[in-house]
């Protein structure tokens, strides 16, 4: 039996569920509509008519309480993405292991990273920063707190921006870490833009990287918050010490060609 | 008046939100169609991202897109630029990393919608308005983000244009209570004094200015964190003339200093209004309590605008809205941007 798998060109990716291109997708969802062939009827058209998606099946359908339905369905998307396009603004750190971030570190850097980590504000979610700076971390992969050459400062939930400032300035540290759970409005944005302007406010941004983590943190949102790296579902501790050591090591050592390229 | 009208004393000019959804991208837009009609090169960054084509938190909310002019120049990244699809041409590739790629300093060669995400420290900022400047940018813009306030440092921007708008509340008084205090706050004035104002700008750390001249050092954690310890440092102390904050001046550090009862105002003094930072409090609440906040560099606003649309959310009549902001704040011309006529103090025209 062959183990290399047909592999669709990236420019043009589709859901995968029977055979490569078939657009195959899965949809869960429930409407407040009665258990019967209306509610199944309103199921189908709301995936065919609305949703852009073509051949619904019903294959599972169950009324949960009197006035409310829950379905799932196949469905087929016709749509495909360009994951070219969608790289060309992914920053380009390398993937690299707990041993492999500790000899990166010891052989670029030469000293321990010293990183700052909370949960800020009113948040009191402690779970995404532990995740990434305890000893046990997470599904199997070390915090770096575990990490030879990382000193870690975890001071948990509910932190205010000023004490957590303070903190950084008297340990020097070269990363701060905020975990924020962003909701739909917005709340907690306030949070994490205070915290960059504090930090350029006391003259040091350039001196330290600021990350952000949460469920709905991406790169495109911590750049429109100030921070220099976003991180969301799928990270892992060793992502983020990827991401630090090598950013650091990178601005220690400006690239050769950030010049310019016309006489002026 | 015109939002261009407005700007015309600044070359370096910093636009500013209160909230995200204010109006800053819209506001960007007008000024940059009334500088191509003047025939003006402009030069613009963004401390975030703008241009994008919907919101990063909520993508329901549809943004407007960010267009160039050919021969404009933009700091944005490589990535982003290359994204856009209009032609330009890159003059300089910086070191300013940022989530988004490394930012690049380019001109357009022909009209284009271009997502502008440029440096984020304010220093780096600086350096990338200096390079438009020099290829040729008689006008720059830097972009604000969200509720960010650093791109309004008086040294990176001449002036400053301050968005206000429906998102801060569904309350018109709140609103206009809320844009008031901001402005208050962005534009604190300068200390009167020139003989403190010298000694407060030579001083290299936090501290204490007394009467006679005499700076007392206060140690960074007493500034941001243990703000209790301030207290008895000031207790029966009416020679202490003032505090300077070197960095952030925060709240917890004014609540500490209001408790201090004095029979003379104490001066406190930063080197500009976007190292101040309040939550709860105003100016006018410290003022109460006899602390007077005031800045080595002041920041000239240019123009407030107002956006009376909430995405997704509520409305004001733009007319109204304008108008009520305008009459909280009599001395900065108040625009709405996508109005025909944006102050709102246009003479009726005869019939003719």
């Amino acid at each position: 039996m062959s183990s290399v798998a047909q592999r669709a060109s990236l420019d043009a990716v589709r859901p995968y569920g029977d055979h490569l291109d078939d657009g195959l997708v899965q949809l869960s969802f429930t409407l407040p509509v009665d258990h019967g062939p209306l509610a199944r009827e309103a199921a189908l058209a709301l995936v065919r008519d609305k949703m852009g998606l073509i051949k619904p099946e019903i294959v599972h359908a169950k009324p949960l309480t009197p006035g409310f339905t829950y379905f799932v369905l196949f469905a087929q998307c016709q749509d495909a993405v360009d994951c070219d396009r969608l790289a060309a603004v992914r920053t380009a750190t390398r993937a690299m292991s707990e041993e492999e971030v500790d000899a990166f570190v010891a052989e670029q850097i030469g000293r321990p990273i010293v990183v700052i980590g909370a949960s800020t504000g009113t948040d009191t979610h402690s779970v995404g920063i532990d995740s990434i700076l305890n000893l046990k971390g997470f599904d199997g992969r070390h915090g770096l707190e575990a990490y030879h050459w990382f000193r870690t400062y975890n001071l948990g939930s509910q932190v205010p921006n000023t004490a957590l400032l303070a903190r950084a300035i008297e340990l020097e540290v070269d990363a701060i870490l905020v975990s924020q759970t962003v909701t739909q409005q917005g709340l907690h944005l306030h949070n994490l833009t205070e915290l960059v302007e504090l930090v350029e406010a006391e003259g040091r941004r350039r001196d330290v990287l600021l990350v952000c983590g949460g469920p709905r943190i991406t790169n495109e949102l911590a750049k429109e918050l100030g921070f220099d790296a976003g991180f969301s579902k799928g990270t892992y501790p060793n992502d983020v010490a990827a991401f630090i050591a090598q950013e650091l090591a990178a601005r220690s050592t400006p690239a050769s060609d950030a010049s310019a390229l016309a006489p002026e | 008046m015109r939002i261009s009208d407005a700007i015309a004393p600044a070359t370096r000019v910093a636009l500013v939100g209160l909230a995200k959804n204010t109006g800053k991208t819209v506001t960007l837009g007008a000024i940059l169609a009334e500088l191509e009609a003047r025939g003006e090169t402009v030069g613009v960054t963004s401390i975030g991202r703008d241009g994008e084509a919907c919101d990063a938190i909520d993508d329901a909310i549809a943004k407007p897109p960010i267009a160039l002019p050919p021969m404009a120049l933009v700091a944005t990244t490589e990535p982003l630029l290359e994204r856009s699809g209009a032609r330009a041409e890159v003059v300089v590739r910086t070191d300013h990393r940022t989530p988004l790629g490394r930012v690049v300093v380019a001109r357009l060669l022909e009209r284009g919608n271009v997502e502008v995400a440029g440096p984020t420290a304010a220093q780096d900022v600086g350096e990338v308005v200096e390079t438009m400047r020099r290829l040729g940018a008689e006008r720059l813009l830097v972009d604000g983000s969200i509720d960010r306030r650093a791109g309004a440092s008086p040294r990176l921007a001449d002036g400053v244009v301050l968005s206000t708008g429906a998102v801060l509340s569904a309350d018109l008084d709140q609103l206009a209570r809320r844009t008031k205090a901001a402005v208050e706050l962005l534009t604190l004035t300068a200390v009167a004094d020139a003989e403190l104002r010298a000694h407060a700008a030579a001083l290299s750390t936090s501290a204490l200015v007394m009467d006679d001249g005499e700076a007392i050092p206060l140690a960074p954690a007493v500034v941001h964190d243990r703000v209790e310890a301030v207290v008895p440092l000031l207790r029966g102390r009416d020679d202490v003339r003032a505090v300077v904050v070197r960095g952030a001046l925060t709240e917890p550090l004014l609540d500490q200093l209001g408790r201090v009862r004095r029979t003379a105002p104490l001066t406190v003094i930063t080197d500009d209004a976007t190292r101040v930072f309040l939550h709860r409090g105003t100016c006018a609440r410290y003022r109460a309590r006899g602390i007077a906040l005031a800045v080595l560099a002041p920041i000239p606003l240019l123009a407030v605008t107002t956006n009376p649309v909430a995405p997704l959310r509520h409305r004001f009549d733009p007319h109204e809205l304008r108008a009520r902001i305008a009459a909280e704040l009599p001395d900065v011309p108040v625009l709405d941007v996508l109005a025909e006529d944006p102050a709102g103090d246009r003479v009726p025209a005869p019939v003719a």
